[in-house]
């Protein structure tokens, strides 16, 4: 089966695209998949911290499901939202 | 089923039934200012008050208290009886007594006071539902029952909103008054699971800590695409694509 690159979370931000142009705007060259790994990057990160936190060995796919997961991307939202 | 106090029960006991000769005596003599006439007429007719008391008697009102408040009616009736008229006392005071008890059941009833009009109007509405339903299998709109009470949808609206049963979430349905309705409403505060709430705060003390793992640019990508800064929902200086901007705006 084919692994899929993309999350859909409920959002009212931006596309890939356009945070694409945004950051070449800002000095910070690059397309919309490097965006899109950044965002699956900083996911895993989190994900990873947690998992190494509570002890859970998981391993490296398993870490990538749960950041993929919606329901943890909305929680990680949810955070960076109430640190406005 | 309600309860009568011992007292009722011996005066009830204790003075039998009138017949129509008594009762014409005792009010001729109650016209006069004979205080023992009064009582005894009153006393023998307390029958009549347990019986419609009864009558009108439910779960949430006080048979006591309503059994009172009937008796003021019987009070009422004795005062205003005229005996030269020929009727019997049973049949002028029980209008009386249904007066008071339901002077009390509507005061009482509710928390909030609702005229006798209202409740009156309320319960024929009631009444023409039923009977729709009953004829047609289905809840008639307010246009329908407001042609059949003969009155404007809005007084309808107005009625069926104000006569709505209120409960106080300090009111018990047992008898013994140990379950309110305050104790069947989930505790949601942290002290109602305070080991919860710790593995909470720390699982949030984590997340936040992770968070701040994030490099500046990832988080900048991230607040972008999740639209989480105000700061950066500026659009108008970034070049985004002419739909977005559309979606934005809308």
């Amino acid at each position: 089966m084919k692994v899929k690159k993309y999350v859909t979370v409920k959002h009212t931000g931006l596309g890939l695209h356009d945070i694409a142009s945004v950051m070449t705007k800002c000095g910070d060259k690059m397309n919309h998949s490097t965006v899109r790994n950044i965002i699956n990057r900083s996911f895993v990160k989190i994900a990873e911290n947690i998992s190494k936190k509570y002890e859970l060995n998981h391993s490296k796919e398993e870490i990538f499901n749960i950041a993929k997961s919606p329901d943890f991307q909305e929680s990680v939202i949810e955070l960076l939202k109430r640190r406005q | 089923m309600a309860a009568i106090s011992a007292d009722y029960s011996r005066i009830i006991k204790e003075n039998p039934l009138l017949t129509k000769k008594q009762e014409i005596e005792l009010s001729r003599r109650i016209k006069k200012g004979d205080e023992l006439a009064r009582k005894k007429l009153i006393e023998s007719n307390y029958r009549l008050v347990i019986s419609i008391a009864k009558k009108y008697h439910r779960r949430d009102l006080d048979f006591e208290d309503l059994l009172q408040e009937s008796s003021i009616g019987l009070l009422k009736a004795v005062n205003k009886f005229d005996p030269e008229l020929g009727y019997k006392f049973s049949t002028y005071a029980c209008w009386w007594i249904k007066q008071a008890a339901l002077q009390y059941i509507n005061e009482n009833s509710t928390n909030i006071k609702v005229p006798t009009h209202s409740r009156l109007l309320n319960a024929k509405i009631k009444k023409e539902i039923t009977a729709f339903e009953n004829k047609n299998g289905r809840n008639p709109t307010l246009e329908e029952i407001s042609n059949l009470v003969d009155e404007p949808v809005k007084k309808i609206k107005y009625t069926l909103k104000s006569n709505k049963h209120i409960a106080s979430i300090d009111n018990s349905n047992d008898e013994s008054n140990t379950f309110s309705l305050l104790n069947k409403i989930e505790d949601t505060s942290e002290f109602s699971n305070p080991a919860a709430s710790l593995e909470n705060k720390e699982l949030n003390q984590i997340v936040e800590e992770s968070l701040s793992l994030l490099t500046p640019k990832e988080e900048k990508i991230i607040r972008l695409r999740f639209g989480i800064n105000d700061n950066d929902n500026n659009f108008a200086k970034f070049p985004v694509t002419p739909e977005m901007r559309k979606y934005l705006e809308s």
